[in-house]
């Protein structure tokens, strides 16, 4: 029965959702990083150890470096931190990030080719060419990890060949998914990646024909918790628990500096 | 199990703010296209109704522009609170509720459609008021039609994709929806965890359309053609 009193009700619960929801969710100082989905675990590890030792929350959002450096860069997204890999993020955060300052821990991986257990006779990335199966690469367009296979499949002159056997994904953790599944028979990802995962395994180490697979953490000049993000990042180029963490997941730790 | 509970809850919370904007908003609508006659009635009746028509990035590109630095909601924003909408909750609200509009303006309208004009004729030649006629003699008539389209726009808003994760991204613990999780769990791999959320949606909407259609099957609008009520 529709009576005024019901109408009330109705009306008053509106209201008290309205304002209870304008709360928001954006904790004060708890810095939002932008990060390469290879750095997933590593960094949600690495989040663990900070709070654990200063109190300090962080918060991560993966994805495929170049869709995320666009979103801060074109459309305003409202982010501390990055921790991205390669140049076209870079270039295209251009003076939004504050210059890397001297001691900042910076990561460098290499990619792979990998399968499912028990595979075809593919060895090296040459191979690719006659394996005739799908092979699953980040899109070169979202994420540098497809740049980066591209340029790989270029430099041994199979691109051509293979390119229509390409599935293209937003990030290299759906690459890793697609072979996972077995719905894609090849993949190239990181090493970590793939070393991070029970069910594929490397068939070929790929070691040259791609630029330097290198990730920076920066921080954003104009953000609200960029000192929240900055004390982050000073945290975990110190921490040797931290640095114990990357290189066990396979990357190779190294320092900027003079 | 934690973060399936955050993520329920973040979305129930953009959906309701959605429903908080579309119920009024779409009872405004729905009236003057039921009962008022005015020049371009034709032209709010089609732009209310794009949405349906367009992809759901489409409305969510729209939108990008205009709660970003270029747009007017972006700019209002950013004088008052220091940053624009996009890649917040309150956008992924505001893309749910564009979306679930023109499903709310057509159940809407239909309940008002089942009401009849004589009884507000007569109400307002008794010397009630435009807003006193509505809240005493229409709504009390049309509100299980009523109530059929508020499930309807929220159940729509618990599901929107497209246009949330062009203007508000998937950002977990901030933006990330139900459809954006499950999304992001079948891109990872990680298939039991999309289950889980995937059954979470279809039980929802089940209940939703249950309720929705019962709530239709007992308003007015179901008596047509089988009631005694025409032939006097």
């Amino acid at each position: 029965m529709l009576t005024r009193r019901s109408i009330q009700i109705v009306l008053t619960l509106l209201c008290v959702t309205f304002i209870a929801s304008c709360g928001g969710n954006a904790d004060k100082d708890v810095p939002l990083i932008f990060a390469a989905a290879s750095l997933a675990d590593v960094l949600a590890e690495s989040a663990e150890i900070y709070e654990k030792e200063t109190g300090k929350r962080v918060e991560f959002n993966f994805g495929g470096s170049i869709t995320l450096a666009n979103q801060i860069a074109k459309l305003d997204a409202p982010v501390d931190g990055v921790f991205f890999v390669g140049e076209l993020p870079e270039l295209l955060l251009g003076d939004l990030v504050v210059p890397v300052p001297n001691g900042r821990i910076g990561l460098v991986n290499t990619l792979v080719v990998i399968a499912k257990e028990n595979a075809g006779n593919v060895r090296t990335v040459e191979d690719l060419a006659g394996s005739d199966s799908r092979i699953a690469i980040g899109d070169p367009v979202l994420a540098p990890v497809g740049r980066f296979a591209k340029q790989a499949l270029e430099s041994a002159s199979v691109w051509d060949e293979i390119k229509n056997d390409l599935i293209f994904t937003a990030d290299v953790r759906a690459a890793l998914a697609a072979v996972e599944t077995g719905n894609s028979t090849y993949g190239i990802v990181y090493r970590t990646d793939a070393m991070g995962s029970d069910s594929v395994s490397i068939v070929s180490e790929i070691y040259d024909g791609y630029s330097p697979v290198v990730y920076a953490g920066r921080t954003l000049a104009d953000a609200r918790n960029a000192l929240a993000a900055k004390n982050y990042f000073d945290f975990i180029s110190e921490s040797k628990d931290v640095q114990n963490v990357f290189e066990s997941a396979g990357f190779t730790v190294g320092f900027s500096g003079p | 199990m934690n973060s399936d509970i955050s993520i329920v809850a973040l979305s129930l919370q953009i959906a309701l703010f959605a429903t908080a904007v579309t119920l009024p908003l779409g009872m405004l609508v729905a009236w003057l296209l039921v009962r008022k006659q005015f020049r371009g009635k034709f032209v709010l009746d089609v732009v209310v109704s794009l949405p349906l028509a367009l992809p759901p990035v489409v409305v969510g590109y729209a939108l990008l522009w205009m709660v970003g630095t270029n747009g007017w909601i972006g700019q209002a924003s950013e004088s008052v609170f220091g940053s624009t909408l996009a890649f917040t909750w309150i956008a992924a609200a505001l893309a749910a509720a564009i979306v679930s509009l023109p499903l709310v303006v057509r159940s809407f309208g239909a309940a008002l459609a089942g009401v009849d004009p004589r009884l507000e004729i007569a109400a307002r030649g008794l010397g009630a008021g435009s807003v006193r006629t509505f809240l005493t003699i229409t709504l009390p008539l049309a509100y299980r039609g009523v109530i059929a389209g508020v499930l309807l726009g929220f159940v729509r808003a618990l599901s929107e994709f497209g246009a949330t994760i062009v203007v508000a991204g998937n950002i977990p613990g901030r933006t990330q929806t139900v459809p954006s999780a499950i999304f992001t769990r079948i891109s990872a791999g990680d298939t039991d965890a999309a289950w889980r959320l995937a059954l979470v949606s279809v039980v929802l909407g089940v209940i939703a359309l249950a309720i929705h259609n019962w709530l239709l099957k007992r308003s007015p609008l179901s008596g047509v053609g089988r009631s005694n009520e025409g032939r006097r």
